[in-house]
């Protein structure tokens, strides 16, 4: 304690104020200066610690409190000049002043020390170098943000994109979904889908369920046995058929065939069935549309009655006709034998009365006896061309290939007679052969022939001329004469039964030849048209089997009159 | 009838026919060698010697037999199919004089073996001139078998 008094106290010595002869403005000077310094350097290290803590990054730190107390220690030895100019502690200045020397010496050697050290710490052109690049490399980090921005934005739009695609194709999904569905559902059509695994149907459509009276969750519960009787009407058991049925689907036929269903309430629905493999991954599905076909079978049960009924009916009504057709045989029969007898016997018996009592007649009643004769005679000849015209429409045709050139020389021949004693020039053509009856086709030359041979009796020469021609591809045949021919107005009823375009003194005829010749004709399948004028010859055009194609005027076609 | 017998034996139930045929045949001389019946079954009697005709028994057959069709009794096609099944007549020519021409009538004949078939024709004068033809050609011209009566054959009637 003596010695901290007399470091502070010393005795002997004198303040320094004394020196200054305690002049007030120098003593105020120095105290003024001396205290301002000592205020700053105290509050200098305060700014350095509070610098330290705050950055604690800066390195060296410890070199800013090595100066903050060489400052404290400078601050102190400036207040200690303001001191001793009262107090004479020139030890404690002294002391002081050591101390403030030593942290000095150490902080100088220090700082030497920690130049090089220093040094190697980046300067500023480095810091701005840095700066810069560092500024680079942050734009180049912007740009590089920037395309991944847009990477990412691209990514954003393709993401829609793809949900958007994702989206469409789902609903159209859904709609090819419910446009099957609504297939499935309005069917006409009972359909079920069977799922061969578990043995049961996987789906159903309304029909389905109309048909078997049976809900879709019953019927989900259930395959096809069970809504089938246990034999279908061939006698298989419904199983096994049922199988073989399905086994034929799944080798992908698809195969059709009629089934026996029994709906819930018991009833037997007859039904036609088409099934089909579905593709279906991994599982064996088989669609089944079934059409119920009652109606149809008890459709065909009707025909098949009808059908009976017919039958029976045509039996009937063939037999009726069997009837008729005896009856037209015997009338037929009766006509041509009963009533050609009386007509012989009158004949038979005029004549005999002519031959045997002539003598004792007066000439008149010869002369009505040879009325009777003729009169006969022609009834004769239409009883026989009547029964010739009904032979022709009652029997079928007995259809040959036939040679008409043949037919056509026969005729000719038989015809000799007639023709005798007149001039009568034959112009006889080739003609094909024909399909056709060849007795009927020999009346038909017959008749024609004949006829011809009639109509030219006051022709100093007869020309009959006798060929084909052809017209529109079919072979037309012609009959053609120079006889007195007839008026075209009357053509229509040349071809009719007992008509007749000249009287019985001019030419003798029945009036049924031509009909006889157009009715086998008719039969065959063929027509007859006749073309003339007259005194000008007729010439008859005729086809066998195909209508009378148009043929150009006879004399067109033929050339001038024969 | 004379000793040499029956050269005609004409079926026909029609008297006008009858006559008329007669009449056709005068010229021929055959009048009285010509024997009329007037159905089916009086020909059969007459050819197999039966009852009314036991006395014919022995005596040669007719040279020619003119069988209408249309008969009382027995018809003219059943007439035809015993003459020419039995043995004993089958060769005895036997001529259809009709006034039918139904084919049925013309095929039923032909196929029971009948020698011809003619259709009465209403002209008497061609009617004469046919049966003439007729005659001529069967009884004169035609070389016939010889005749022979009914036991001649051994084989029975079938």
């Amino acid at each position: 304690m003596q010695f901290l008094k007399s470091l502070i106290f010393p005795g002997g010595l004198m303040p320094h104020g004394t020196c200054y002869l305690w002049t007030p403005s120098l003593i105020g000077l120095n105290v003024l200066s001396d205290s301002l310094i000592a205020l700053s350097y105290l509050s200098i290290p305060i700014t350095l610690v509070h610098f330290t803590r705050k950055r604690r990054d800066i390195p060296f730190s410890w070199m800013f409190l090595c100066f903050g107390a060489f400052i404290v220690a400078c601050g102190g030895t400036h207040l200690m000049e303001v001191w001793t100019v009262w107090f004479p502690s020139y030890w404690l200045a002294g002391a002081w002043k050591a101390v403030t020397a030593g942290i000095s010496v150490i902080t100088a050697i220090l700082l030497i020390r920690m130049v090089p050290r220093v040094l190697a710490l980046p300067g500023t052109q480095w810091l701005l170098e840095l700066n810069q690049q560092l500024i680079g490399e942050v734009e180049q980090r912007a740009q590089a943000e920037s395309s991944l921005r847009r990477v990412s934005e691209e990514l954003e739009e393709r993401v829609a994109e793809r949900t958007a695609a994702l989206l469409a194709t789902n609903q159209s999904l859904r709609e090819s979904e419910l446009r099957y569905r609504t297939l499935v559902e309005h069917a006409p059509e009972a359909i079920v889908m069977l799922d061969l695994d578990v043995g049961r149907f996987s789906d159903t459509n309304e029909n389905a369920e109309r048909l078997f009276g049976m809900s879709r969750e019953e019927l989900l519960r259930v395959g096809p046995v069970e809504v089938s009787p246990p034999f279908q009407p061939d006698g298989r058991p419904s199983a096994d058929a049922a199988r073989a049925e399905l086994e034929k689907a799944l080798r992908h036929d698809t195969p059709r065939f009629e089934w026996m269903h029994r709906s819930a309430a018991g009833k037997d629905i007859p039904c036609e069935i088409s099934l089909i493999r579905l593709p279906y991954s991994g599982r064996n599905l088989v669609r089944a549309s079934i059409v119920d076909i009652s109606g149809r079978k008890q459709a065909e049960q009707e025909i098949r009655k009808l059908n009976a009924e017919l039958e029976s009916r045509v039996k009937v009504r063939t037999a009726q006709l069997e009837a008729a057709n005896r009856d037209l045989e015997s009338f037929t029969y009766s006509v041509s034998h009963d009533l050609r007898a009386p007509l012989r016997h009158m004949d038979g018996f005029s004549r005999i009365l002519v031959e045997e009592y002539g003598e004792q007649l007066p000439p008149g009643a010869k002369q009505h006896l040879a009325r009777v004769r003729s009169a006969t005679l022609h009834m004769g000849r239409l009883v026989d061309d009547l029964l010739n015209l009904a032979r022709v429409g009652r029997g079928s045709l007995k259809i040959a290939p036939t040679d008409l050139n043949e037919l056509v020389a026969e005729t000719i021949q038989s015809l000799e007679a007639e023709a005798r004693g007149r001039a009568v020039e034959w112009r006889v053509g080739r003609l094909s052969r024909a399909q056709c009856d060849p007795g009927l086709m020999r009346q038909v030359f017959f008749n024609l022939l004949s006829n011809s041979l009639k109509f030219t009796h006051s022709r100093e020469k007869a020309v009959i001329e006798i060929g084909e021609i052809p017209a529109q591809g079919e072979t037309v045949i012609f009959v053609r004469d120079n006889g007195v021919g007839f008026d075209m107005k009357y053509a229509d009823k040349l071809f009719q039964v007992f008509q007749r375009l000249h009287t019985d003194e001019e030419f003798e005829g029945t009036g049924v030849g031509l009909a006889i010749v157009y009715r086998i004709l008719q039969k065959h399948g063929g027509a007859i048209r006749a073309e003339a004028s007259p005194r000008n010859g007729a010439t008859f055009f005729l086809t066998l089997t195909r209508p009378l194609p148009a043929v150009k005027a006879a004399s067109e076609v033929l050339g001038g009159a024969a | 009838m004379s000793a040499e017998g029956i050269e005609i034996l004409l079926v026909d139930d029609s008297s006008a026919d009858v006559d008329l045929t007669i009449h056709a045949l005068r010229d021929n001389t055959l009048i009285d060698r010509i024997h009329v019946v007037r159905d089916g079954e009086e020909a059969l009697n007459f050819l197999f010697c039966r009852e009314p005709y036991l006395e014919r028994s022995g005596r040669p057959l007719p040279r020619l037999i003119l069988l209408d069709l249309k008969l009382p009794k027995v018809d003219g096609l059943s007439v035809l199919r015993v003459l020419k099944q039995d043995c004993r007549t089958r060769s005895m020519p036997i001529i259809v004089l009709t006034s039918s021409r139904e084919d049925n009538d013309l095929t039923a004949s032909y196929d029971l073996g009948v020698n011809s078939y003619i259709q009465k024709p209403v002209d008497f004068d061609r009617f004469r001139e046919t049966l003439r033809t007729l005659g001529a050609y069967w009884l004169r011209v035609n070389q016939a078998p010889p005749r022979q009566s009914l036991s001649a054959c051994t084989e029975k009637a079938g």
